[in-house]
């Protein structure tokens, strides 16, 4: 045993191969080489060299504002309702009918595949006549997104769920006393958590980049605002997209902080210091 | 301390009746282990108990009070399942935790409990452990401890053994009993596995086809099987094809047995049952009497302290004899042997 150990110490480590390197590589600057490039035009006023006056004008803009607020509480709200909606469904679908999973499935791409035109179209008829208050105001658009982030949602719980136990951890919870709420809340959320912040990332996303329904539907969100200002200035609409890019991002790794949080938050919730 | 009584229980699925008019009554504090093939109805009779099944018909009762249309959260019934089942996102000692938390008791009773719990499945120290840093023994142990740490009426258990390695599980189904013992909790037990059954239980129900063929203390099930299911289930059995000739004796062919056969009219085609290790074999000089199997022997396999021999008898049907070693040396292959059984020691069941 001492020899085969002696042995494993003293041999080298493998080096990694040549070809896996170049495709790391490769794949990194696919990756970062729009994001650089599309920094280069942000700051590139040909004639007037490079500045950052697009950045200078974004930050003091006013009109950049109430559409990127609009925007982030439409997403936020999205996120919420999504998973309000989904979380349930898909922990009975897994716990109750596991047969009906691939019709859920196939059912749950349909928004995706269906043109967002047609999405329009579908929804301006269905609410022909509804109140003014109702179907006026740019927050008409989440029950929209909702829909439209559904494909990605759905995946991203199903996943969680195939990952754990649902089944035996819901009866555990179950016959320990359990309420469904409790088991939801206490057993199941905390277990999904990488679903989850995945699932919520992938609707901000969707939503702080959607363009063809909230211009069909006239509501001027950040998207738009995007458009309008790359017509008049290209500088303007790269910087924009840039930074459009980090805030998902930084709201991204926000999410993820204050999960990790309310991950060990739930179970100190549950059982604060116990058997130290 | 409570009793649990299953009372006409039916439960089908589709077109399988899982529990065929199911009863079943386990006393207070009493350890009941339900045995028997897959798919013969344990689990279900189970699940039924703990509120995750609902029967089609009959009632589950908990000290006399039904409990049929009480949801799982409020039966007060402690599970250990099969599958490991601690909660990923908490420690071991907040998944024991769990139940208290649910019953709002106090924060210093809970910690106390917790730490009363891992002392008594011995993994005190290991508090703030997750499941993933436990092996499966500690899981289960930690989940035996969720279970009764609520101070539970029942203590359900769902083959909770049979993920773990052989050895785990001996040691571990020994301080199960210990702690049921120990605690006096009404616990009901299911497993395929026999030897789990017989060592801790102080009623084994053998079931199949959603019903209870027999519910007995483990001796008398393995000594005086009732059904033929039973008796080839449970251990290694010779069955002999007798006519009952009268409530104490049985034919077969020519040779009269004697045996409890008061369980069948005269002249009944029965099957005669008997353990391997009931029975006597001596080499024979010249014919067997007319109360031993004459016979010849067929094989010979040294086991350490017992040999298995293997008697085909003069009508063709073969025996399996478990002899102490020392006495079978002689009996090798060819060698014509009568056989004897005690009265004592067979049963005749319905053929």
């Amino acid at each position: 045993m001492g020899q085969v150990s002696g042995d494993g110490a003293t041999r080298a480590r493998p080096r990694p191969p040549i070809g896996k390197v170049l495709w790391i590589v490769a794949g990194v600057l696919f990756l970062l080489g729009p994001l650089v490039a599309t920094f280069f035009s942000s700051i590139n006023y040909n004639q007037l060299g490079y500045r950052f006056t697009a950045y200078s004008n974004i930050v003091s803009s006013r009109a950049l504002r109430g559409p990127l607020w609009l925007s982030f509480q439409i997403a936020v709200l999205t996120a919420a309702l999504s998973f309000a909606l989904m979380l349930p469904t898909v922990f009975w679908l897994h716990l109750k009918v596991p047969k009906a999973r691939p019709i859920i499935e196939t059912i749950s791409i349909l928004p995706y595949v269906i043109p967002p035109i047609v999405l329009v179209v579908g929804i301006s008829q269905l609410t022909r006549g509804w109140p003014e208050w109702l179907i006026g105001k740019p927050f008409f658009l989440v029950p929209i997104y909702v829909v439209t982030c559904l494909p990605f949602l759905f995946r991203a719980l199903d996943a969680g769920m195939r990952s754990i136990d649902v089944m035996t951890l819901t009866e555990a919870a179950r016959g320990l006393g359990a309420t469904w709420r409790q088991v939801i809340t206490k057993v199941i959320m905390p277990n999904l958590r990488t679903s989850i912040l995945g699932g919520t990332f992938l609707a901000l996303a969707v939503v702080l980049g959607e363009f063809t329904i909230a211009s069909l539907l006239l509501f001027k969100t950040f998207p738009i605002y995007l458009t309008e200002v790359g017509q008049n200035e290209a500088q303007g609409a790269a910087a924009l997209s840039l930074l459009s890019f980090g805030f998902s991002w930084g709201f991204l790794l926000l999410l993820n902080s204050v999960g990790k949080r309310v991950g060990s938050g739930a179970s100190l919730d549950i059982a604060p210091r116990v058997g130290r | 301390m409570a009793t649990l009584s299953l009372v006409d229980v039916v439960k089908t699925y589709g077109v399988v009746r899982a529990l065929d008019h199911l009863n079943l009554t386990i006393e207070s504090g009493e350890l009941v282990s339900l045995l028997g093939p897959s798919g013969c109805g344990k689990t279900t009779a189970l699940r039924s108990v703990a509120g995750f099944e609902r029967p089609d018909s009959g009632q589950v009762l908990l000290n006399g009070k039904d409990l049929t249309p009480t949801p799982a959260n409020k039966r007060d019934m402690g599970m250990v399942f099969q599958a490991y089942s601690l909660f990923p996102n908490m420690t071991a000692a907040q998944n024991i935790a769990f139940g208290l938390k649910l019953r709002k008791r106090p924060g210093s009773e809970t910690r106390k409990r917790a730490d009363e719990l891992l002392t008594l499945v011995g993994l005190q120290g290991r508090a703030d452990r997750y499941p993933h840093q436990l092996s499966g023994g500690q899981q289960q142990r930690v989940a035996l401890a969720r279970a009764l740490a609520f101070e539970p009426s029942v203590l359900l258990l769902d083959e909770p053994l049979s993920a773990l390695d052989a050895q785990v599980r001996v040691q571990l189904r020994d301080e199960i009993r210990r702690l049921q013992k120990e605690v006096g909790i009404t616990t009901l037990f299911v497993t395929h596995d026999q030897e789990e059954a017989l060592s801790i239980s102080d009623r084994v129900g053998v079931m199949n086809n959603g019903q209870l063929e027999q519910l007995a203390s483990p001796a008398q099930l393995y000594r005086h099987p009732t059904t033929e299911f039973v008796a080839g289930f449970v251990g290694t059995i010779n069955r002999l094809p007798v006519s009952v000739r009268d409530a104490t004796t049985v034919a077969y062919g020519d040779v009269v047995l004697g045996c409890n056969a008061s369980a069948l009219p005269a002249g009944a085609a029965g099957l005669l049952l008997m353990r391997p290790e009931v029975l006597s074999v001596r080499a024979l000089e010249g014919s067997a009497p007319h109360t031993s199997l004459g016979g010849t022997v067929r094989a010979h396999s040294f086991l350490g302290p017992v040999a298995r021999v293997e008697v085909i008898t003069t009508s063709g049907d073969l025996l399996i004899c478990d002899l102490p070693s020392r006495d079978a040396d002689a009996l090798v292959p060819g060698t014509s042997v009568s056989v004897h059984v005690a009265a004592t020691d067979a049963t005749v069941v319905a053929r």
